[in-house]
């Protein structure tokens, strides 16, 4: 006991120095590795976000533009071919199809700002797991590949719909008017009454023998 | 009869005897006490790293509490309407590429007309970009709270969980200073005390008279 006691004191105590400094490195290596999830992560700022939802305003708003465009010309027609282009009907309806232009504008920028969020949560929750698993491994050089990895994943594209007809309720009642003097016995529309213009023989033309 | 020798060793053996198991006592009482403060010390040293931890965790959470006091929150509120509506009210705002076919030959009456009721139509647009925008801050401020509040979660999981793998690595350590503190016996109290008994032993036998008479 009187020899063997001061051996197995020093390599308790050697025991514990090499527990105490595994656990001061592995505490080290969680901060560590989260410095490099954060890094691999820094992308994902304000500017990222703000892009996206530009982006995705971006994808929407010029098949928001060509629909009014399309549903402009249409009406126009309509209007026109009942005289009421030039009219308080049909100031009302050109306005109310830049109303729903405008409401639609605002609709898309609405979801562009709800999809930056979702996007950021999907983000966070990457970055979280990432986390988790860096305190699980405490490995920083494998959290580092997988960082880069995870947050490369994130800037894979997405499938977006397209829009959908907007200006169809604004434009249904002129629409139904048109089918309506189309199937009509006796119809109005100069674009009824025989085909095209040039087929119903209007206009200016001369026989010559 | 015991001779005067006799009895002063028997003396003699005894008190060498209360003296060796003194020592031995008191060695096993140091030791004791040394063990137990090098258990103590290990236990104020992990207790002085996991108060710091708790310190900064505590500073986390009281810097989220704060943001979510009702005075900070309803500022977050109204800068994030403000923002929203903003953005949506731009949108609205948004000049389309083609404009409606109104010639500048048609009346003034009519070009008056259409003004009137283009004018109110984007009123309208305006006022359905302000209430969108007045809605969707709820659903914003939740989100960015709820974000907020993750992310303090986060930083404090790793005070904390430095804090839990510190408790329990406590009792080994706590073990190994134990060990690395406590110090084999001397020796000497158990030598005096088998000298003290092999005294009074002796005393005993009688052998001290029988040599005092030759």
């Amino acid at each position: 006991m009187c020899l063997g006691g001061g051996g197995s004191n020093k390599a308790a105590a050697r025991q514990a120095a090499e527990a105490k400094a595994e656990e001061a490195a592995r505490q080290a290596r969680i901060v560590q590795g989260r410095g490099n999830i954060d890094q691999a992560f820094g992308q994902y700022n304000d500017n990222f976000y703000n892009k996206y939802k530009d982006d995705y305003t971006n994808y929407y708003a010029p098949q928001l533009e060509d629909q009014y465009k399309r549903s402009v010309d249409e009406l126009t027609a309509a209007l026109a071919g009942r005289g009421l282009l030039e009219s308080s009907v049909g100031a009302e309806q050109m306005a109310r199809l830049r109303e729903t232009l405008a409401n639609q504008k605002t609709n898309i920028a609405n979801q562009g700002l709800d999809a930056a969020n979702s996007l950021r949560a999907k983000v966070e929750q990457g970055k979280n797991d990432l986390y988790s698993l860096n305190e699980a491994s405490a490995d920083p050089a494998g959290i580092n590949a997988r960082a880069a990895a995870s947050s490369a994943s994130f800037a894979a594209p997405q499938a977006y719909s397209e829009l959908g007809n907007v200006f169809a309720s604004t434009l249904s009642p002129l629409l139904a008017y048109q089918t309506a003097d189309q199937n009509s016995l006796n119809p109005r529309l100069p674009w009824n009454t025989g085909g095209s213009v040039l087929a119903s023989g209007k206009g200016q033309g001369r026989v010559t023998n | 009869m015991c001779t005067g020798v006799e009895i002063a060793m028997a003396l003699g053996s005894a008190a060498l005897s209360g003296v060796g198991s003194a020592i031995n006592q008191r060695e096993q009482q140091k030791n004791n006490e040394r063990m137990a403060a090098a258990r103590n010390a290990e236990l104020e040293q992990t207790r002085q790293k996991n108060r710091q931890l708790s310190q900064q965790a505590t500073e986390i959470f009281d810097q989220r509490l704060a943001q979510m006091s009702p005075e900070q929150q309803q500022q977050q509120s109204s800068q994030t309407e403000n923002a929203r509506i903003g953005e949506l009210l731009t949108a609205a705002n948004e000049a389309p590429a083609v404009d409606t076919p109104v010639s500048g030959s048609a009346p003034q009456l009519v070009q008056a007309e259409n003004a009137k009721r283009l004018g109110e139509a984007l009123t309208r647009s305006k006022s359905n970009a302000t209430r969108l925008g007045t809605l969707g801050m709820y659903n914003q401020n939740m989100f960015d709270n709820n974000l907020a509040t993750a992310q303090a979660g986060q930083k404090i999981s790793v005070p904390v969980g430095f804090a839990q793998s510190n408790a329990q690595m406590l009792p080994y350590y706590q073990d190994l200073a134990e060990i690395s503190a406590s110090k084999p016996m001397s020796g000497i109290g158990s030598l005096l005390q088998a000298a003290g008994q092999v005294g009074g032993y002796y005393a005993g036998s009688g052998k001290m008279g029988a040599k005092a008479k030759v």
